[in-house]
């Protein structure tokens, strides 16, 4: 019995451990304003790194863009630029904002 | 010097909190004279507008600052939150952001199995080596190894120094709270929450008047942005050792409220027993510790009792000097003249023989009082009041019993009205002790008594009386065959004790209420006389339950002390066969893990307690036996309030009258008794298969 409670606060414990990094995960993608962004991220297969820096994507996602779209391997860097350039845009869209 | 010592380090602190307001914090002051120009134009306009004066003040609460800006976080308006708001819920249960985080996820999961498998063999090879060091055994018996030695000099000149100062200085704070609020103001301050509370005020007085609903958003932009202001030099996490101790307590308040949930549920419990209770189980059943719970229980229900009957009295007579009466009693009291209800009773007559009130106006207010069912005399009134005050404010146990109760309650006089601190379960615990009076049971007798002309005989009006193992003390009708009646020494058939307990209530009756109880506890309900036996309800002990918390979210913290503790000490002993010497691994480890083990213990007796499974029945036994649950809780019936082994002394006695241990009796040669063996038992069924001793 004693066993089980455990077990089950542990469980309890780690669900809303999940829930609240799911949920700070997508508070920080929409304070990016930038989702559109993450969505053209998954071009270079790294979303990721883009959606946790999405809120310095300025100084960092623009750059782990082309660095994982090299890692991945199965895109050209000709793609990651290409999410570079709708990132751009849509950092050059918040700013008008 | 000490005191010098804290002076300066207390000037130091707050010189630093006064640079950091002066050089990090500025723009918290900045934000403030904002804040107190928005409270005073609020209210200014709010005096304004409640006055109908006119004015052509615009109140600028609900602007936000320039210096805020920055740190502004939310939409700023409602209409940018609210598109923010679709946002995220449409992103929330979305795939793409769902397998987004599931690689957030799986990416800090690989850091973290990296971070394992660096530091994996690292722990194996340690263990390995300690093992190995520690095989070697020796039998240097209290010696420290060398790093234990080296350990405890380094501490000695910094850990413990540090240590000793911390807490010294802990005192002193203590001792000078007012410095504590300074440092808690500054911080305000510096950390821009007192901004928030003047902000508070100013939209209070803006919104009594004005009820613009729509400027509720700006204020929770404001306020967010207001708290950023801390978070801005401190990470999120340090929010821990804030939220921690706010968890901390609110977690032993919610433990404390259960406590005294139970404490009142036991309190019905034994409002529902008879005058004369039994209390029966098997041994180790905690027979004694319910009946002790229950006598410090009833005392405290009856100091309650006899103040709820002086606040009715009062009310009967609301003019009264009751003061001027009380006094007069206390007097009385401390005098010897009163020392008991009769006393109490007879000292009433003789005011109203005196014409005695106290300079109370009887023409104007009245002498008598209807209820609605019959009148009372001011006199019958205050030989009421007197007898219930008598026992509100005796400064004594109201617990007479064959063993010794400890109890703590505390009498506060500041020269008026007394008070009783009888809660069981503060925060912080009375150190104050009294004890139960001695029973001499002659006083519970109304027939022949033990001691001839006993002075204390018939002395006995009202109170909790607790008898431990009264079957012995009284026996039944087998166990009695051989006393007779007229025997000319006191016995339990002569002495009129059944007698007492039937007729006991009516010297202890004030206001229709008796104040009197008896506990008793045997292991058979049978072993007590029926003849009194059938007074009383009898409450079976039908099991114990393993000890619960009532502090909740303590799980892991249990489990990490009892991990550490079953860890540790299977290690430790294996450490102890082989070795005597003192290592520097175990010192650390024992000391880690006894702050732990005490911990965990604390918290289970300050906030542990016991079901008690109950069995209630008629002392005829011929009932229906109803199923009830007494409480136990640690911090009120395990505080020393009294011994299980009450007896023992009896025992102690008896053994250091012999020159015999159990080392020096004899032990069997084989598996087999031998004759001599067996002739050695001194038992009756051995010796009447050898015919040897007495018949048996």
């Amino acid at each position: 019995m004693k066993i089980f409670k455990r077990i089950l606060v542990i469980a309890t414990l780690v669900v809303i451990a999940l829930l609240i990094s799911y949920l700070i995960f997508t508070k920080n993608n929409v304070a990016s304003k930038n989702h559109t962004f993450c969505e053209a991220d998954t071009i270079c297969g790294n979303f990721r790194l883009s959606s946790v820096n999405a809120r310095n994507y300025e100084l960092f996602a623009l750059k782990d863009c082309g660095q994982s779209g090299r890692a991945a391997g199965n895109h050209e860097i000709s793609q990651a630029q290409n999410s570079r350039e709708i990132c751009e845009s849509i950092r050059e869209g918040n700013v008008n904002a | 010097m000490r005191k010098v010592l804290n002076i300066i380090f207390t000037v130091l602190i707050t010189v630093g909190f006064a640079l950091l307001g002066a050089f990090v914090f500025r723009s918290s002051f900045i934000r403030l004279g904002y804040a107190c120009k928005d409270f005073g134009l609020s209210v200014a306009f709010y005096f304004c507008e409640m006055f109908g004066i006119s004015h052509s003040i615009t109140p600028t609460v609900n602007t936000i600052p320039e210096v805020q800006l920055p740190q502004v976080t939310l939409p700023i308006d409602f209409d940018g939150f609210k598109d923010n708001s679709v946002q995220y819920f449409s992103l929330l249960f979305s795939s793409y952001n769902f397998n987004g985080w599931l690689s957030h996820i799986s990416g800090v999961m690989a850091d973290f199995a990296k971070i394992l498998v660096i530091i994996l063999p690292c722990i194996v090879a340690f263990i390995f080596i300690i093992k190995a060091l520690y095989k070697r055994e020796n039998n240097n018996h209290g010696k420290d190894t060398v790093p234990l030695r080296v350990f405890k000099r380094v501490a000695k000149y910094t850990y413990l120094p540090v240590k000793g100062f911390v807490k010294g200085y802990a005192v002193f704070i203590r001792e000078n709270r007012w410095i504590l609020i300074c440092w808690i103001i500054m911080s305000a301050l510096n950390l821009n929450l007192a901004t928030i509370a003047v902000e508070f005020f100013a939209y209070y007085f803006f919104f009594a008047v004005a009820f613009e609903f729509g400027t509720v958003y700006t204020q929770f932009v404001k306020l967010f942005a207001d708290f950023k202001t801390p978070f801005i030099y401190f990470p999120y996490w340090t929010l821990l050792f804030l939220i921690y101790p706010l968890f901390d307590r609110f977690r032993k308040r919610i433990a404390t409220a259960r406590l005294r949930h139970y404490e009142a549920r036991n309190c019905g419990f034994i409002n529902e027993l008879p005058i004369v209770s039994l209390t029966c189980g098997s041994m180790g059943k905690k027979k004694t510790t319910a009946i002790t719970d229950m006598a410090l229980s009833q005392e405290v229900m009856f100091r309650q009792k006899a103040f709820d009957i002086l606040q009715k009295n009062d009310m009967k007579f609301p003019h009264f000097p009751w003061i001027l009466f009380e006094k007069a009693m206390q007097a009385e009291i401390e005098s010897g003249r009163i020392y008991n209800l009769a006393t109490v009773k007879c000292w009433v007559i003789s005011l109203e023989e005196r014409g005695e009130l106290f300079g109370y106006d009887g023409g104007r207010y009245g002498l008598v009082y209807d209820n609605g069912l019959k009148e009372e005399g001011i006199y019958e009134v205050l030989s009421t009041y007197a007898q219930a005050y008598f026992i509100y404010i005796i400064e004594s146990s109201l617990i007479v019993s064959n063993y010794s109760i400890r109890e703590d309650n505390l009498l506060l006089d500041s020269g008026n009205f007394p008070m009783w601190l009888t809660d069981f379960f503060p925060t912080n615990f009375r150190r104050n002790s009294r004890h139960a009076h001695i029973l001499d049971f002659d006083i519970l007798r109304l027939g022949k008594k033990v001691l001839e002309n006993n002075p204390n005989a018939g002395s006995f009006e009202f109170g909790v009386i607790g008898i431990t193992e009264i079957g012995k003390e009284r026996g039944n009708n087998l166990e009695l065959q051989e006393k007779k009646k007229s025997a000319d020494e006191a016995n339990q058939k002569n002495d009129k004790f059944n007698s007492w307990l039937k007729m006991c209530r009516h010297s202890a009756t004030v206001d229709n209420f008796p104040f009197i109880k008896v506990f008793a506890d045997e292991q058979r309900p049978e072993s007590w006389g029926a003849d009194a036996r059938d007074l009383c309800d009898i409450v079976n002990i039908a099991s114990s339950s393993e000890q619960k918390l009532a502090m909740p979210f303590y799980t892991i913290g249990d489990m990490v002390a009892e991990w550490a503790f079953n860890r540790f000490i299977g290690l430790y002993y294996d450490f102890r066969f082989r070795r005597g010497d003192n290592t520097l691994l175990v010192h650390v480890l024992k000391s880690v893990t006894a702050w732990l083990w005490k911990r965990n213990i604390r918290i289970y007796n300050r906030y542990g307690y016991s079901v008690l499974n109950i069995e209630k029945e008629r002392g005829t036994m011929d009932g229906k036996v109803s199923k009830k649950k007494y409480y136990l809780m640690n911090a009120k019936i395990y505080r020393k309030r009294f011994a299980t082994d009450c007896f023992a002394d009896y025992f102690n006695d008896m053994a250091m009258r012999t020159n015999v241990g159990l080392n020096d009796y004899r032990e069997y040669l084989a598996e087999c008794a031998s004759v001599d063996e067996l002739q050695a038992q001194n038992s009756y069924f051995i010796n009447a298969l050898y015919g040897l001793g007495g018949e048996s």
